[in-house]
This record gives structure tokens, sequence and C-alpha cells, in this order.
């Protein structure tokens, strides 16, 4: 047997008892299989007694399909099981004593909390195990439940195949706020400690109390003072109150030129700014809309293909933005005495010194301030016809 | 086992090598007569024709049945040689005046006599001559020429290279009617005697790389070479390497398109597979109609060969380490259709993965082994084996399926055989690693291969040339293929010495 051979065998050899630890090494490490997993597609969690929480988790359940044979329905299976803890790890580990298999957070991109455990506060030592594990994603969204969060989970949407994507889905497409984890914990840790999160109500159609006929829906804010939930607002309230956030709220807006006449406009283009001022003490922000859409209906009997009627239409429609922002103003501002608009953070920005004297009794300065609201719709183009049939 | 391991002395190795024969022939006929027959006792091809040049002078035709052209043989060397019309002096040279043949070399040894005849080219010895003439009137049954079944393409020549070797030479020379176009000769295997030929253009091949080959070629010494594989093997820089260091084509335009970029290309008789060296891992990446079709389609599909080959090396371990490790990763109804699909399968991603893509190589062997007839038979088998009964058994999930068809696929879209089954070798280690370490595995296996390609060389030429070393102009003909207008220059690392091939600005525009 010559040299070269036997280096060769070597290697080979040598090689393969490496390959073949490799074979014996699996399962060993990391390896979770996919069928060695129970995969969360959403989670709630409620207020309990004895300080405790209550977790409630949606599991996918897999079903074999062999024989290449799709189920009809194509929804999902999934299964809703609830433990109490002391906290979320706590409980999740208590959840687990009833699952064959490891829980699986990496999916889990929802997460409801209960009204009655946002109106506890501290709400950021439960977020902080969200944030902290390494499965759950920043990127998943919060939300607050009108009542029970544990009931929202029950809930079997028509098109989606569980609560927590119809949720999601929702959200990406700007109905309500559309608050991510990495929002939320910005939003608290921010000058004015100002959040929102958005309320889930449920709404039964056709007063028909069926489970498939119920949904969820996405029925105003949540507004929080760091981890303390202190209010909520309705949907107009909020869009006004996204629209100084420089958020989109859905992009349709309705103005009332007058009674029973309507002409909606569809956002192309919207922008905020904020502008803090502080003359002689007194302190003002001026609040800077811009709006460019397309006309999509016209009910009203105004010609809007000449450029002066195009100035009033815009002009209805900046009283229907500017109506929705003062409410928004009135309610969170004067009223609960809360910044989850960013004033904030524009004094702070604009003002560092000035700032530093009233950080610590923002919520006495707030309601004192002043706020101009400089809306401007540019109506871009009337839609597909000219005039309307009357 | 471990005494395996151990070294042991190496042994003489008793190999005899070419027995020397190179004794002069003999002035005496019947001597010449007696010794060849000696050495080609047994033969009973081999025959010996006595005849009387006009009528006078003793002489001797040796050949080799079905290696000579006998019809030539009788009309134009017996015929004329034994009519009477010849004049006195009858000598070697005057003999060899007489015969109505432009190939007549002289052989002064046996071991000439023996190549000549070996080779097909009958000996003419007469008495009293110390030397006799080799005739060139080999001939023998050749397959014709036709399209190479590996190599097919869409526009191009349709020859491909046959098992002579006078004729692929032809066929170079068809292409390159330049004299600069040099071949060197040179006989490999002692007992094959198997001729070996270099060819280069002088003046754009690198002499130091000519002389390398050779200086390679001439340590082989092997009992034979029956195919180019032999001594590609023999001659290659990292033996213990999976991809091949030298190009093989069955086509002439292939192989003349390499010599103009200053490259060197060997041809052995017997085998219509030639040898091009040096190469690059990008050289297994062109195929001949790139340079054919319309440089926009050319550099789209090589692009998305390269892609594919990415995808043929990593697809089936990116599948397992995601599925058993980083579920995460994975868009949340894309997994929760892959947690139902995976649901019944017993194994787990790794075994099930290795199970289909080892069934995979299987099916392809034997399909390529099979008669026409029956490969069709085993195609179908297989399909419905791993399509449809492996996934109702519960054996695989479909989308594992899925994986290993796309796999498949895109290693076929590798041009050449030779690498893409080196590139299909690979993906099996990879596979385990991704599957006892995840991602980390086959990240750890392509910085593996990455190092063991960065290596690498061909005859000197680093073979991940030009993206290591990068050579930013030579990226014209690597993922791309750049128009022929902009193909000024040959490849920098062997055309070099002969820079451009063709005049500049030759981008077709308007007069001005």
């Amino acid at each position: 047997m010559n040299e070269t051979l036997f280096r060769i065998m070597k290697a080979l050899l040598a090689f393969l008892l490496v390959l073949s630890q490799c074979l014996l090494l699996t399962g060993c490490w990391d390896n979770k299989e996919l069928n060695q997993l129970a995969i969360i597609v959403g989670a709630a969690i409620d207020k309990e007694k004895n300080n405790k929480i209550k977790l409630t988790v949606q599991v996918f359940l897999p079903q074999s399909q062999s024989g290449g044979q799709q189920s009809g329905s194509g929804k999902a299976q999934v299964e809703i099981k609830s433990a109490v803890g002391t906290n979320m790890a706590d409980a999740a580990s208590n959840l687990q004593r009833e699952y064959s298999r490891r829980l699986f957070w990496g999916h889990c991109k929802t997460y409801i909390f209960g009204q009655s455990l946002s109106e506890i506060g501290n709400l950021e030592r439960q977020i902080d195990f969200i944030d902290r594990h390494p499965e759950p994603r920043e990127d998943s969204r919060l939300y607050v439940s009108d009542g029970k969060a544990s009931d929202i989970l029950q809930l079997s949407p028509s098109l989606e195949k569980y609560v927590g994507d119809v949720l999601r889905k929702m959200s990406e497409m700007h109905v309500g706020a559309n608050i991510t984890l990495k929002d939320f914990e910005l939003m608290v840790t921010s000058e004015g400690g100002g959040a929102i999160l958005p309320l889930i109500k449920i709404k039964h159609q056709n007063n028909d109390d069926r489970k498939m006929n119920v949904s969820p829906i996405i029925g105003g804010t949540a507004i929080f003072m760091r981890g303390k939930m202190i209010g909520r607002i309705n949907e107009v309230e909020s869009k006004g109150l996204l629209w100084v956030r420089n958020q989109n709220e859905l992009p349709e807006i309705t103005g009332y030129p007058k009674k029973g006449q309507t002409i909606s406009l569809y956002l192309k283009r919207t922008k905020t700014k904020l502008i803090p001022k502080i003359e002689k003490g007194k302190w003002s922000i001026t609040i800077y809309i811009s709006k460019e859409g397309m006309i999509v209906q016209n009910g009203s009997k105004i010609n809007i293909m000449t450029k002066k009627n195009t100035k009033r239409v815009e002009n209805y429609i900046e009283k229907d933005v500017s109506n929705s922002i003062e409410k928004a103003l009135n309610q969170v501002k004067d009223g609960m005495k809360v910044d989850p608009f960013g004033f904030a953070t524009a004094f702070h920005r604009k003002y560092p010194k000035e700032w530093e004297k009233v950080k610590d009794h923002w919520e006495v300065v707030l309601p004192d301030i002043y706020v101009e609201t400089k809306v401007k719709v540019h109506v871009l183009e009337p839609g597909l016809s000219t005039t309307t049939l009357e | 086992m471990f005494r395996i391991l151990k070294k042991r002395p190496q042994k003489q190795h008793p190999y005899e090598g070419r027995s020397n024969r190179n004794l002069p022939l003999s002035s005496e006929l019947d001597k010449n007569l007696q010794i060849l027959k000696s050495i080609y006792m047994g033969c009973i091809d081999v025959i010996y024709h006595p005849f009387l040049i006009a009528g006078k002078t003793k002489a001797l035709l040796v050949y080799i049945d079905g290696l000579s052209d006998t019809e030539q043989i009788d009309s134009s060397v017996l015929a004329p040689l034994m009519s009477k019309t010849i004049d006195k002096s009858i000598t070697l040279q005057g003999t060899c005046e007489k015969i109505q043949l432009s190939n007549i070399r002289v052989v002064k040894t046996y071991d000439d006599c023996i190549m000549n005849i070996s080779n097909g080219n009958p000996i003419l010895l007469m008495e009293h001559e110390e030397q006799g003439a080799a005739l060139g009137l080999a001939k023998w049954e050749k397959r014709s020429i036709k399209e190479p079944e590996s190599e097919s393409v869409i526009r191009g020549p349709r020859e491909g290279f046959v098992e002579t070797l006078g004729v692929n030479i032809s066929m170079l020379r068809r292409k390159i009617r330049s004299p600069n176009l040099k071949m060197k000769k040179m006989n490999i295997g002692s007992y094959s005697n198997t001729s070996v030929i270099i060819a280069y253009i002088e003046g754009i091949a690198n002499q130091s790389l000519i002389d390398e080959v050779q200086n390679r070629l001439q340590k082989v010494e092997i009992d034979s070479v029956l195919e180019s594989g032999y001594i590609e093997e023999l001659i290659e820089d990292n033996v213990f390497s999976p991809f091949p260091q030298l190009l093989d084509t069955e086509r002439p335009d292939v192989a003349s398109a390499n010599l103009m970029e200053g490259r060197v290309v060997i041809l052995v008789d017997g085998t219509p597979f030639v040898l091009i060296a040096p190469v690059s891992f990008f050289s297994f990446f062109q195929a001949p109609d790139d340079y054919y079709q319309r440089y926009l389609i050319s550099s789209v599909i090589r692009i998305m060969r390269l892609f594919f080959m990415l995808i043929s090396v990593f697809l089936p371990s990116l599948y397992v380490a995601v599925s058993s490790f980083h579920q995460e990763m994975v868009p949340t109804i894309l997994l929760l259709s892959m947690a139902s699909l995976r649901e019944s399968v017993p194994f787990t991603a790794l075994i099930e993965a290795l199970i289909m893509e080892i069934v995979f190589e299987a099916l392809r062997e034997a399909g390529l082994r099979l008669p026409k007839q029956v490969g069709a038979a085993v195609s179908i088998v297989g399909a419905l084996v791993i399509g449809q009964a492996a996934v109702q058994a519960g054996l695989v999930s479909p989308l594992m399926v899925i994986v290993v068809a796309i796999t498949g696929i895109a290693s076929f879209m590798v041009p050449r055989y030779s690498e893409g089954i080196a590139l299909r070798l690979i993906r099996f280690p990879i596979m385990m690693l991704a599957g006892t370490m995840g991602l980390h595995g086959l990240v750890l296996g392509f910085i593996g291969i990455a190092i063991h390609l960065c290596k690498l060389r061909s005859f000197g030429v680093p073979y991940l040339s030009p993206i290591a070393p990068t050579i930013g102009r030579e990226m014209k003909d690597a993922f791309i293929r750049s128009p022929w207008w902009m193909l000024n220059t040959r490849p920098h690392l062997t055309g070099r010495f002969n820079k451009y091939r063709q005049a500049p600005n030759q981008q077709p525009k308007p007069k001005k």
C-alpha cells in the first residue's frame, strides 16, 4: 500500500469519524424539531386574584395531512388553554405542565392585555418577559382588550386562521393605532411618558350571539401613563391623536359642507410637524398638518371641478380634521393630563434648558400649554367623474 | 482499528516500467524477422509478408491485420515494387521513391518498428539494409463525428471529438488555422503506448505553463492510459479536493476557445474527452452557448446558474437548519403548514433530508447506467416513489420532496458534469453540519468550502479567480458574459502574455 493512498484513507476515515459524531449529536444541542413544538399564535394576559395573572395562550394544533388530502376548511385548529401565575414566566411554566410539547413563543405576534390588568399599572413588568425572553419578537403587537383579554382569543374569525392574525393584519392596515412592542417601550420611556395601545372590542353582528358571527374590532385607543392605563378615547379622537403623532389611520376623511351633505377624501400623503415655542414664559405649540388626497365620493351639490370650489371642499375637510384633533386634545391633554402626542419630546429638543425645569411636573404644565392646529388639505384630483348625478 | 492509522514503512515499488528494446535493426533480413517474430510471439494478428523487390531483392512487410489499409498496401506498395521495371540499384531509398505514398519514415531500431506496427504503419524491411521504412498506411474503423451527448448546445457547432487522435487534431486545426497552433507529442503507458498531445498557441500561452504541463505529463509512468481521466488524476494539483481542477470537454469549439485564452489542451488518443488547464471555478459555469447567444441572455442565464449552484449546495441544509433550529425565521403561515405537513413524519428533518437526497442520487445514478428503454421505467418508479408513495406512507413531508426536487434540478444547471457532481457531493456534509448545529453549521460549512476553494490552484492559477484574488476587469467573463466588443483582453492569469485579442472600440454605432 503506498503512502499517498494511506494519506487519503486516513483523511477519509478521520472525516467520516467526525461526521458520524455529528449524527450522534443531533438532538443534543439546540435542536428542536417542528413536531416537538407547541406553537403559540396568540396570548392574552388577565388580572387574577391575589396579585396574580392569568396567561391564556392559543396553541396551533398541527393536523397530519398524510396522503396529501387537505382538510377542506383550511381553518387552523387552535386550542386555548390558560394558567395562573405570579408573572408571565411563572404562568407560562405552569402552562407547560399541560403540554407534551415545548411551548414555542417565536410565532406569537399578538399579546392582548386585559383592561383591569392594565389599569393596575406596572404593565411594563409583564412586558419585560416578551422583551427579555429570546423567543418572542420585538415587532409583536400589543393590544388592550375591553373586558377580559382571554375572551378575545376565543373568537374564531372568518377570514384569517386565528384571532392574532386578524388583529395584526388590521394594525398593519392602520386600523387604529399600530403599536409594536418596540414602539410601546419607546413611548413609555420617552420624556412625557404618555403611551397608547389599540383597544379591542367584541362586536356582535345581527344580535346573534353564536361565536361564528362575533369578530374583534379595534375600537378606539387606550391611553397609558408609563405602565398604567388611565383612560380611553373613541375612534374619532384616536384618528386625531394619531394624526398629531404623524401616524396614519384609515385614509378616508369625510367633510360635511351642509346638513345631510358629505364629501370624502382618500388621503395619499400626510405630514405632521410640531413646532414648540416659549415666549415670555408662555408655552405653546403649533401643529402643522398637511394632507393630500383625492375625492372618492361627492355627496354634495358642490361642483368640484372649479378651482374656487376645490378650496371650499378643502376647507370643509380641514374643519373635520381639526375637529378630531381638537377632541383628542381635549380628552387626553386636558382631561387625562397625559402626553402621548410627543409634545414633551418636541419641547425637550428645542428648549432643553427649560425642559429640565418642568420635566418633573410635566403633567401640571401640560394642560396649560396653548396648542394651535394648522391644517392644510390639498385636493389633488377629483376622482374619476366630474359632476354628480344630480 | 488504530493500527490502520499508523504509518507503515513504505515498500519499494515493484513497477517495471518500460523495458528497453532499443536495439538497432540488423542488416540480415532473416535475423530481423526472427527477432520480430519472437517479440510478437503469440500475436496471431501480426502478418509477415515476404516478397521480392523487382524479382531480386528479398524484402519483408510487417503489419497488424485490421490496423492498416490492405488495399493501399497491395496497390501502392506491392504492385510498384514487384513489377520488373525497377532498375538495378535497389537500396531502401530507391525503393521508397518507387512507393506511391507521401508519408514514409525511416526506422532504425526494433523499438521504432514495434511502435509503428502498433500504430498501424506497415514496416518494410530489406535484405542488406540496417534500416526499414514505416509506411503511413494506418487505417482502422473510426467512429464518425457526432454531436457530443454530454454537452449539447442550442446554438453552436454540433461536432464533437472522436476516439481517434488524428481526427481530433485535425478538428482543432480546422478551427485555428494559424501555424502558431503548436503541438507536443508524447507517449504514455508502458503497455498501451497511448499518444498524448499538448496543444497550445505559441505567443499566447505562457511558456512556463507549457513546460509545467509537459513536466507533469513526463512524470506519469503508468501501464496504460485508456481515458484522459487517468492522467487528469495524475497531474492535478490537489488530489484530495472534490473539485475538478482540469476541465474536460468533448467539443472542439470549447477547446479552441480555451486555446485562444492562453490555456493548454491535452488530447489523449482513444477518448473524445480532452483536458484543459488551467481553469478556475467559473470556467465550469461557462457553457459554450454563452458565447454564441446574445450577451444579455447569456449573462442572465449565467447568473441564474450561479444562483442555482448555491441552491443545489445549500437548500436542503437550509431547510434542515430552519425546520429544526430556527423556526422563528419562517413566516408564521408557512411554519404552520410546515408543522402540519411534518406532523406524521417519524424522522428528524436531517434524517428525512438524508433519506430523500440519497434516494435521489441513487435514482440519478441508476437512470444514468441503464439502457434507455429501462431508464424510463426507473424514472417513473422513482417519481412515484419519491413524489407520492413516500409522502403517502408518511415517511417524508411533501415539503421535503419539493426541496429535493428543486435541489436536483438546480444541480443539473451546472453545465459541467464533473463540477456538478462535486457540488452534489459536498451538500451531504453540509447537511449534517446544518442538522447538528443549525445555521451555524451551515455557515461553518460555507466557510470551509470557501477556504478550500481559495487555497485550491489549477496549474498555479487560483481556482476562485477572479473573485479571490479579486481582479476587477476579469469579472467581464465570470458572473456575466460581456458583449464581444468589450472582451478586448484575454483573461489576465492565462493570457497576459498576449494581452489584446481584438481591436478596441468595436461597439457598433452610426458613423460620425
